[in-house]
């Protein structure tokens, strides 16, 4: 139906009123002459219906000597929207250019969007897009998406698999990220200490265990071994899992200068703004601003309908920087040394913990002597000789 | 048996009146032969051997062309008369 009211839109269609004796003769003369007429009403002694304009035409030689009378009273559809504005050439001109530059602009990439990405930066996968070409501005039909897809997983080791899917002006790069598997993963490994200390807790899931709780333990020494020997002389390598807790004696230190140099904002901001154009960027500045500048920078990108606008004004703050020397107290740069201390062994289970405070000419050390608790197994590949 | 060979469904279908009735709000009424009287509570039609009467309120051909008609409206009866 809405098809059938496109077509009589487009073709054109008028109401026509005919009035005579026995005008339902009309009716019988557009179906017997093949003219199709609908929405027929009668009002008074006038019968009303639509018809299309070229049925019009041919109705009226038709109905001539036969008494009846027919005159147009609603004029509908396209034709006369042309007849109209049929001499407003810029009307015409403006659709025709505007039409053009649809289709000129729908050929080329407005957007790129990457998705599926975890753990590899957005930025690495963009930058390698670039370098393949893919950038906003380029044409569509220059990109190949099969060839495209392969290099960018060739060039990211860690992608298992990626995709290049243009809908319209939009390309899409799906990415699925390689899962990452241990170099030892299911090789025969021993687990060795990493530290010096007395073990305190064993859990040993595959190999044999080697020491027993309160043994002290050297850095290096075997603490699970992956090799089993049978009583009838075979012998057999596994990859050993498990976990050593033990308590280790550590020192960490930190020394911190009483004289520092800091970076401080003087104030002084210059706004660069960058109108970008499928990625062509026009700067609208003059001049450069180089070291001694933080830069901060904003990009307002006009969203239509899930994508955005090729273009954007790209605004870069420069903020001069000014550096200032700065003397602090021995209890300022204690604070500073113990903060950074303490941020290393924040994960660690702490039994004890003894501080000194060095006064030095020109700095403080701050040493910390703890005692905690951690797991010091580590892998360590079983290397053997497979030749005869 | 030739009886009912003359009066078979294609004979029919080629040379009668077709009418289709969508609830009483719509009819499409093919082979007919012209349009006799039309008001919006009464319409008569040509059926070649006599005619058809449609009557209701607020009736309206909403489409005419060669092969048929359809009509619209609130349609209470239907009535041949040969």
């Amino acid at each position: 139906m809405i098809f059938l009211k496109l077509y009589r839109f487009f073709v054109g269609k008028v109401r026509v009123s005919a009035e005579g004796i026995f005008a339902e003769r009309i009716l019988n003369l557009c179906a017997h002459n093949g003219i199709t007429v609908w929405a027929i009403r009668r009002k008074g002694d006038k019968l009303l219906f639509y018809m299309s304009v070229r049925d019009f035409f041919a109705l009226r030689k038709i109905i001539r000597g036969v008494g009846i009378r027919v005159h147009i009273i609603k004029k509908r559809g396209w034709p006369f929207i042309v007849r109209r504005y049929k001499r407003r050439y810029g009307l015409f001109i403006g659709a025709l250019i505007f039409f053009t530059v649809l289709q000129m602009l729908s050929g080329y990439v407005w957007n790129i969007n990457i998705s599926g990405n975890q753990t590899v930066e957005r930025e690495k996968i963009i930058q390698v897009c670039n370098e393949l070409g893919i950038r906003e501005g380029v044409r569509v039909s220059s990109l190949d998406p099969q060839k495209l897809r392969l290099e960018i997983v060739n060039r990211i080791d860690d992608l298992a698999w990626a995709a290049v899917n243009i809908e319209g002006s939009i390309l899409t790069v799906e990415v699925t990220e390689a899962e990452k598997k241990d170099e030892n993963d299911g090789a025969p490994c021993n687990l060795c200490a990493s530290a010096d200390g007395i073990i305190r807790k064993i859990e040993v899931e595959h190999g044999k265990t080697m020491v027993s709780v309160g043994d002290s333990v050297a850095s290096g020494d075997l603490l699970v071994s992956g090799v089993f020997e049978y009583k009838n002389g075979t012998t057999a390598m596994v990859a050993s899992e498990g976990v050593i807790i033990a308590e280790v004696g550590e020192t960490y230190s930190a020394t911190v200068p009483l004289t520092q140099e800091i970076n401080v904002l003087s104030g002084e901001v210059y706004s660069c703004k960058t109108l970008s154009i499928f990625g062509l960027k026009i700067p609208l500045y003059l001049g450069d601003y180089g070291d001694g500048y933080l830069r901060d920078e904003k990009i307002e990108k006009i969203e239509a309908n899930g994508a955005y606008l090729p273009f954007y004004m790209h605004e870069t703050q420069f903020r001069r920087v000014e550096k200032q020397t700065v003397f602090l107290s021995n209890e300022q740069a204690a604070a500073i040394a113990k903060e950074e201390l303490d941020k290393k062994i924040e994960d660690y289970e702490i039994i004890s913990k003894n501080e000194k405070i060095i006064e030095n000419k020109d700095s403080i050390t701050v040493t910390y002597d703890i005692v905690s608790l951690r797991d010091i197994a580590i892998k360590e590949k079983i290397l053997f000789n497979t030749t005869n | 048996m030739g009886r009912y060979k003359n009066n078979s469904i294609a004979n029919v279908m080629a040379s009668g009146v077709h009418i289709e009735l969508f609830s009483n709000k719509e009819a499409i009424i093919d082979g007919i032969k012209g349009v006799l009287e039309y008001s919006d509570c009464y319409i008569k039609l040509n059926i070649g051997r006599g005619t058809l009467d449609v009557f209701g309120q607020r009736l309206e051909i909403s489409s005419l062309d060669a092969e048929g008609m359809v009509i619209c409206g609130s349609i209470e009866k239907i009535e041949f008369c040969m």
